[in-house]
Order: C-alpha cells, then structure tokens, then sequence
C-alpha cells in the first residue's frame, strides 16, 4: 500500500495574523478535540495512513500539544509539522523524545529578508525563524521552509533559496496564495502570468542550488490530477474533526461552498467519513475529466488549486472585484 | 588586537538563542553563520551585552571562578576577538 499522509489542523487559534492567512485559519475558534484525536489514531492506519502534519492556525498552540506527541509517537506515526516558528524555544525540547518519530519541521519563511517576512507575519517573526531553525542545527531537527509566494517576495525568490541553503535546511517549497479578501485588498497576488513567470523561476533554482527547491501543488500543469489529495495520498482533517478533501479549500469561512467536507468524526467513524470522502474524490475527477474532454477549460485551470477552489465555490466571492487579475476567471 | 578596555558590542544584525540557558547559538543575519557559545561564553557575550569591557569581564571571571586574572585575560580576548572575526561583534570607538 503506498504511503498516505494525514494534514490534522490541530487549532485554529494562532499567536499571530499574517496578512495572506486565511481568516478562518487563525480566528481563534477552537482547538481539535483530543479523544476524536485519539480515534483518529486508532483507526487511520487501517486505511494506509502513517503519516501525520500538524498545521493550523499555529499547531504547536494547541493546550495539549506535548500529549499529542507523544500519543502521535506511541501509537507508531511518523509525523512532522509545519509553524511559524514563534514557540519554538519553548517546545523543542518536548520533540526530542520523539526524534525518531519525527520527520521533519517546515518552517514558514515568508521573505529573504526581515523586513520582507515581518510585513507579512508581524514584527520578530522573522527573528523567530531564525531562532527556531539555530535550535534545530544544534539538536540535529531535520528542517525545510515554505514560502507563500506574494508580491512582495517575488522579487526575492533566489536569496530565499539561498538563505535556506546557507541555514541548513533540508529543502525549500515555494506555493501559490490562495485568493482572500484581504490578500485582494492588499494587492498581494500575482496575475496568472506572473504566477507562471515565478514558476520558471523556481525551476531555474531548482538547477542552481544543491537543496531540493520545490513548488507546492497549485503550479500551472496539464496534468489533472497532480496533487497528494486528489490521488488520495493525503487527507485534510480540521480543528472541528472534519475529514476535508484538502487544507487549501479550508477555512475560507461560512460564505462559501462545503461540499469539500466528507463529514464530521464526533458524528461517524473515521472509516464512514473516509469512505465519503472517496465519493466526493471520485466526482470530483468524473467531473473534471468531463469538463476537460468537452474542452471546457480556461487556460486558467490548468492552474489545479484555481480550479479546485472554483469547482467547490470557495472563490465566487472575487467576482465582486473586477480590478483583481483573477476575478474574470471566476467560474 | 582587541585593547582590554575597548568597549566591544553585539551586533545588531545577530540573533541569539539560548539553550537551556547552558549554551547559545549566535546567527548573523547578514553573514548566515552560526556561531556556538558554551556555558562561559554565553556569559561573556551577555557581559558584553551589558556594556562591560573585556578588562572588567576578565576581572568579574577571576574574581567568580578559580582562575588566575591573566588566564581569564587570555580566555575573554580569544573569544572576544574570535567574535570580531565573525562580525558578531563590533568595536566601538569611545
Ligand atoms: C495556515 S499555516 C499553519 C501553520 C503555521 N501557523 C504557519 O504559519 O506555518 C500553513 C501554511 O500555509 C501558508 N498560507 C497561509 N495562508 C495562505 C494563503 N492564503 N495561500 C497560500 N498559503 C497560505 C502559510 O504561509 C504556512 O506556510
Ligand atoms: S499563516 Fe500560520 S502563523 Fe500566520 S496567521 Fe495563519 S496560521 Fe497563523
Ligand atoms: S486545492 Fe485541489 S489541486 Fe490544490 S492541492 Fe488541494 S486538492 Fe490538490
């Protein structure tokens, strides 16, 4: 059986607000209950999984984390998760017991530079980082980075890749945002072009530096089903307990579609839930094939996030801002 | 060289992060090199955070620890100089 990965939001609370961060990703709601948690471990393995994420808002934020870990650890997962490093001084040493367990941390790194990052994640966010990353370059912590690419850091590509080479992480993966409001406000987007201008990028510096560089699904491809998720490598699960198709399509609020949702674990059992969610799986590549066959597509869903996000109404919203390079694509 | 009584400060371009208050690892922003510091020599760095100069660390080091004044000398401007190198530190010309 091959390898499946679990993304569990541990909480949607966060210490911070970054302004590309989806709302309802870090509105301090609540924290991912620990017995469906428990449940969840009793019965994933059973369907391949053996693997785990942690995400959020801010995973390590959750109040029973250290617990978590060790629950993680003792009932045979690997795991590894991705923050924004902020706790980290205060949680590293809760990991080492499970260092054999752990496969590595991804830091978020939003800027080359200070002043880049800290505009995106708030004052010091930067200097976290790099205090964060010197904690696992001591302790031997394997570590990678992500960056959300935005206007402000696009410029900034190559000394990102050449900041996380020279700090000793093991790889850097560069995403696409996902469209909010604010991120629309802000003017932090890309155009589509743009987008595959920094693609042809990343592919430059996948050639120039010696860590992987890598892009985070959503880049511009032909292929139709190019991602973890809709291979059914990986499932999302949110602080509420929910089995969702993907982390992308969560926490974009009350106004938009849910059909993402399989279905809720303090309702069902993970097996039922994960058994919807291979329906919803199913259609949704029934569909995109048809759609696709018919000759339906715009240039703009081979961008495959893009077309997720429009396929299960996450993003009917943008229409209403003509001025944005994304709003006429709206389905 | 590095005088005894030169007055010499962290650079602001430096993060540093203790462990478990026994150790610190500095990183220069600018460089991207860590540099690690054991349990004295975080205690030198933080004196010199605290605006003393080498001559009075090396004394307060003598005076704490069983080491003679010249040892503890030698000690503090190897690092301290050491540190110059590394533009974690730099001289101020007071
Ligand atoms: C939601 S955060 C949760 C984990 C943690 N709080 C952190 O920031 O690393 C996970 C990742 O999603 C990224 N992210 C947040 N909002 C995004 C958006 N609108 N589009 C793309 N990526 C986004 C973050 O930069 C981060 O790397
Ligand atoms: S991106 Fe991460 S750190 Fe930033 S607000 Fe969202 S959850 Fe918090
Ligand atoms: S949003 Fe769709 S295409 Fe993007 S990673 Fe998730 S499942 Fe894959």
């Amino acid at each position: 059986m091959n390898h499946r990965e679990m993304l569990i939001e541990l909480t949607n609370r966060c210490n911070l607000s970054c302004h590309h961060c989806l709302d309802r990703r870090h509105s301090g709601d609540g924290d991912l209950n620990i017995e469906i948690f428990e449940r969840i471990l009793q019965n994933a393995r059973e369907h391949g999984f053996d693997h785990i994420s942690f995400t959020g808002g801010e995973p390590t934020l959750h109040p029973r984390f250290t617990e978590l870990l060790t629950m993680v650890s003792e009932a045979g997962y690997d795991f590894g998760f991705v923050t924004n490093g902020w706790n980290f001084t205060r949680i590293y040493e809760k990991l080492l017991p499970h260092s054999n367990k752990l496969t590595g941390i991804t830091f978020s790194l939003d800027g080359a530079r200070e002043g880049t990052h800290d505009r995106l994640r708030g004052r010091d966010s930067y200097r976290r980082v790099m205090q964060a990353v010197s904690i696992c370059v001591i302790k031997g912590i394997p570590f990678t980075f992500n960056t959300a690419i935005t206007s402000h850091n696009r410029g900034e590509l190559y000394e990102i890749a050449g900041l996380a080479m020279k700090l000793g992480s093991r790889g850097i993966r560069f995403g696409h945002l996902i469209s909010t409001p604010r991120i629309v406000f802000e003017n932090m987007d890309i155009s589509p072009v743009d987008r595959r201008q920094t693609e042809i990028i990343t592919c430059q510096l996948q050639k120039t530096f010696s860590i992987p560089v890598s892009m985070a699904p959503g880049y511009y491809t032909t292929e139709l089903f190019p991602c973890a998720p809709l291979k059914m490598q990986e499932i999302n699960i949110n602080w509420r307990g929910n089995i969702t198709m993907c982390c992308n399509l969560s926490g974009h609020g009350e106004d938009v579609g849910n059909d993402d949702i399989a279905g809720n674990l303090s309702e069902m059992s993970f097996s039922e839930a994960y058994g919807r969610l291979i329906h919803i799986n199913r259609k949704f590549q029934k569909d995109k094939c048809a759609l696709h066959d018919k000759g339906n597509f715009k240039d703009s869903d081979y961008f495959p996030c893009w077309y997720c996000l429009n396929y299960f109404r996450k993003v009917a919203w943008l229409s209403n801002y003509p001025e944005n390079p994304w709003s006429s694509l709206v389905w | 060289m590095i005088q005894l009584n030169q007055h010499v400060t962290p650079d602001h371009e430096v993060v540093i992060t203790e462990l478990e208050g026994k150790e610190a690892v500095l990183l220069h922003l600018g460089t991207k090199m860590y540099f690690t510091l054991n349990e004295t020599g975080l205690y030198i760095w933080q004196m010199l955070n605290d605006g003393l100069t080498p001559e009075e660390i090396s004394n307060r080091i003598s005076g704490e620890f069983d080491i003679t004044p010249e040892k503890a000398k030698e000690s503090v401007l190897t690092l301290v100089n050491e540190l110059i190198l590394e533009k974690l530190v730099k001289v101020e010309d007071r």
